[in-house]
């Protein structure tokens, strides 16, 4: 199973993201609450694929996106965005994310989108 | 997943209202110039749209849009800052509110917002035309040397298909060289951009862009074809675009961003930082308390019946435990006081503005705490008294510069805790308490006779102003007149075992004084005897105890009275409200009670102790019973009923 990490701010998408992926047959190591946390607990667990919100505290998405990618370039991270974020998403993009999972999340689309980038299909 | 949407509902409800709190500090703040508030505003907006988006709340999914927008154009410094901003923002805030409270209650977010919304609307309306002459630099590249062409067909169901396109060409850029994309970024951004785009690239290998293909999601199938006299053809049809533009309006969110962070990481922002525990549980936890408190008297009363010493050390031991248990359970239901607090600053903010005065609002000790329940009681009259200060307290900047006083008034709450009380502060440098006025409205409006009136105290007469139907304003204004009064201040509090105190010097000020106890679940109490049965008096209410003789008892129109100090209290014998009729002592025992500022005189047989009692409330159609407010269990196993003075006595018999 794959080692997923959710970064998110609020408890309440974290528990949604945890029940989809829990369905798809993944294996939630750990959730984050900013990009802070994100960086320290993605150096702990190692995880294969991270759901990266981006708008956050202490520090955003993309400038966590920015730290896992130094640290391992391989990362595969998906970033969490909302219709009108298109150009944040793109800036993701450039700097190396993955994929991208939009809100409302529709929970097949959730799992697929994380399947593919973690290689599982 | 649709048949946990109420699961999710509650932490909705929950998580947006922590956020609402959240944005209203952080408008205030804004408001006095801190500029880290905008990107607060502008997450927490983000957020709740986020969440409401899921939960299918489209009034207030767009509303927070159009407020996160605003903000965003705030934060880009298009818009300025100004009170009126702030105003519309606001309700905007107060109608997110509204929606989630009527999403609470019946389950829908339809409130009409389309004033807001379009006065937000507005204000961004200014620099709209600018957005819309930007300029797109298309410059044009050959991509001659190409080999490969991928035309990708993203599936019909896909979101953001601009942005998925980026997410091929970035993926195919890590194995190839990218050469061209058609259509360009900017024309797949429109809205009839069907999915279907052609990279042109250049790349040793195909299998490798397989690979990479693979593992992009969304995409519906892709062709991928070696190139080789085809190129000048295409590039005679097609000009290619330049694939990286577009990032400039992040970029300087980000500046504005990373600027502030250096001063956001220092102030370190307070986060809410709590468990969910349904007060309801702890509750039953802490009857359950009860009840091993209870179990503990009855292996006690064996230990001593057979005179056990081991038992009895065990018992005591135990003892240790529950009573550990009890303090750890209280702690849990405690919270801090900024729960309510944090309301204020906004309420006088916007009290402020509407009566044109100047107020500097100023909170202590935030992270004070309270028990839940008695927090949550004392919220309203709090409200209240802090609407008061600036209402009538305050005075206009006119009338404070003619009286030689700063302009700007200053409101001060602070919360603390002494000893075994916690203390609620509210002082206001406004224009104090006109004794002498409240005097003559307290005898005009019959709460007291002329002749009371010169016999009492200046604090005496100042605490006048907590008697129920008095207001020292002939009409309450549209502010301070929400129904709650001064006199129900004073109710609740006491109600909670508290007291009020105030003090206050003509043209200097006011300040209130609220002493509350830290807790309700366990009270001290007086327990009395009346035949057989024991009953507890929240020792809150009792002023005194004293013997009932033939000298202090009088009966005027058939209405028993004691006479106390050479004043008359009316009288109630228990035994006749209980229809009790066995073992009438020798003497009984007058309690005397307050009750809104009135005294009246329970009559008992006598008083057994007095005793820190455990509250246990009546439930089901027990709850109805007037006259107590629960029962306790004492350690004998003996089931005890609560007196509550105020609906024991506030029934016909007193009318």
């Amino acid at each position: 199973m794959p080692k997923v990490l959710i970064v998110d701010d609020t408890a309440f998408m974290r528990k949604l993201l945890r029940n989809i992926l829990f369905s798809g047959g993944f294996d939630i190591v750990g959730e984050a609450e900013n990009g802070k946390q994100a960086v320290e607990l993605y150096k702990q667990l190692k995880p294969d694929v991270v759901t990266m919100d981006i708008v956050m505290p202490e520090m955003n998405g993309i400038e966590a996106l920015k730290e896992i990618k130094k640290m391992d370039p391989q990362a595969k991270v998906v970033m969490c965005t909302a219709v009108g974020q298109e150009q944040m998403v793109k800036t993701a993009i450039k700097l190396g994310a993955k994929g991208y999972i939009v809100k409302p999340f529709q929970a097949p689309k959730v799992i697929e989108e994380l399947k593919k980038v973690a290689g599982m299909s | 997943m649709e048949g946990d949407m109420e699961e999710y509902k509650q932490e909705f409800i929950q998580e947006a209202r922590e956020y609402l709190d959240l944005m209203n500090q952080n408008f205030i703040k804004l408001e006095n110039g801190d500029l880290n508030a905008i990107n607060e505003i502008f997450r927490v907006a983000h957020t709740i749209k986020g969440m409401a988006g899921f939960m299918g709340y489209k009034n207030l999914e767009e509303l927070c849009h159009k407020l996160e927008s605003a903000m965003g154009k705030v934060r880009d410094g298009e818009i300025e800052i100004t009170s009126e901003i702030v105003d519309v923002m606001l309700k905007a805030v107060d109608a997110i509110e509204e929606m989630i409270n009527k999403i609470e209650e019946e389950d829908s977010d339809d409130i009409n917002v389309s004033d807001i919304i379009s006065d937000l609307s507005e204000f961004m309306q200014e620099k709209k035309d600018k957005e819309q002459v930007r300029e797109v630099d298309l410059s044009k590249e050959s991509f001659g040397n190409a080999n490969i062409r991928v035309d990708v067909y993203l599936s019909e169901d896909c979101i953001m298909k601009s942005v998925r396109a980026a997410l091929v060409v970035e993926n195919l850029s890590e194995v190839s060289e990218i050469l061209a994309v058609i259509p360009d970024e900017n024309d797949m951004e429109k809205e009839d951009f069907d999915g279907h785009f052609t990279v042109f690239i250049k790349a040793p290998d195909v299998s490798k862009i397989e690979d990479v293909m693979s593992k992009i999601a969304e995409v519906d199938r892709f062709e991928v074809s070696l190139l080789e006299e085809q190129k000048t053809e295409v590039k005679g049809e097609i000009e290619a675009g330049e694939v990286r533009e577009g990032e400039t309006e992040w970029d300087k969110a980000k500046e504005v961003k990373e600027e502030g962070r250096g001063k956001l990481l220092k102030k370190k922002d307070r986060k809410f930082e709590s468990i969910r525990v349904n007060i309801a549980q702890l509750d039953t936890i802490m009857n359950l308390v009860g009840e091993l408190v209870i179990s503990k008297g009855r292996l006690l009363q064996i230990a001593t019946e057979y005179d056990i010493p081991e038992l009895k050390e065990a018992v005591s031991i135990m003892d240790k435990s529950i009573t550990s248990l009890q303090d750890e359970i209280m702690q849990i239901r405690m919270v801090k006081v900024e729960r309510v607090f944090n309301k204020f600053p906004r309420m006088v903010r916007d009290l402020a503005r509407k009566l044109g005065k100047k107020v500097e609002f100023v909170m202590e000790g935030l992270d004070t705490e309270l028990d839940r329940t008695v927090l949550d009681e004392i919220s309203d009259p709090l409200i209240h008294l802090v609407r008061n200060a600036v209402d009538h307290g305050i005075e206009s900047p006119e009338e404070r510069k003619a009286a030689g006083k700063s302009e700007v008034g200053r409101i001060r709450l602070a919360a603390w805790r002494e000893k075994n009380n916690i203390i609620i502060e509210l002082e206001d440098d406004g224009r104090g308490l006109d004794v002498e006025k409240i005097k003559q409205k307290a005898v005009e409006k019959g709460i007291i006779t002329p002749a009371e009136a010169e016999s009492m105290s200046e604090d005496e007469l100042k605490m006048l102003i907590f008697a129920p139907g008095f207001s020292t304003k002939d009409k309450a204004t549209e502010i301070s007149g929400r129904g709650v009064g001064m006199d129900v201040v004073k109710t609740t509090v006491e109600k909670l075992g508290g007291s009020v105190r105030i003090s206050s010097k003509k043209g200097e000020g006011t300040k209130i004084r609220i002493h509350l106890p830290p807790t309700v679940a366990i009270i001290k109490s007086l327990l009395v005897k009346v035949g057989h049965e024991t009953y507890a008096i929240p020792i809150s209410s009792v002023i005194e105890a004293l013997y009932v003789t033939e000298d202090n008892w009088k009966v005027i129109h058939g209405n028993p009275f004691l006479i106390v100090r050479g004043k008359l209290v009316p009288a109630f014998k228990l035994r006749d409200l209980f229809n009790v009729v066995d073992g009438k002592p020798e003497r009984e025992v007058g309690i005397i009670v307050e009750r809104e500022g009135e005294r009246y005189a329970l009559i008992a047989d006598t008083i057994a102790e007095q005793q820190e009692i455990v509250i246990k409330p009546l439930t089901g159609y027990l709850a109805k019973i007037r006259g107590f407010s629960g029962v306790t269990i004492l350690g004998d196993g003996r089931v005890v009923p609560i007196l509550d003075i105020s609906s024991l006595l506030g029934g016909d018999r007193l009318a």
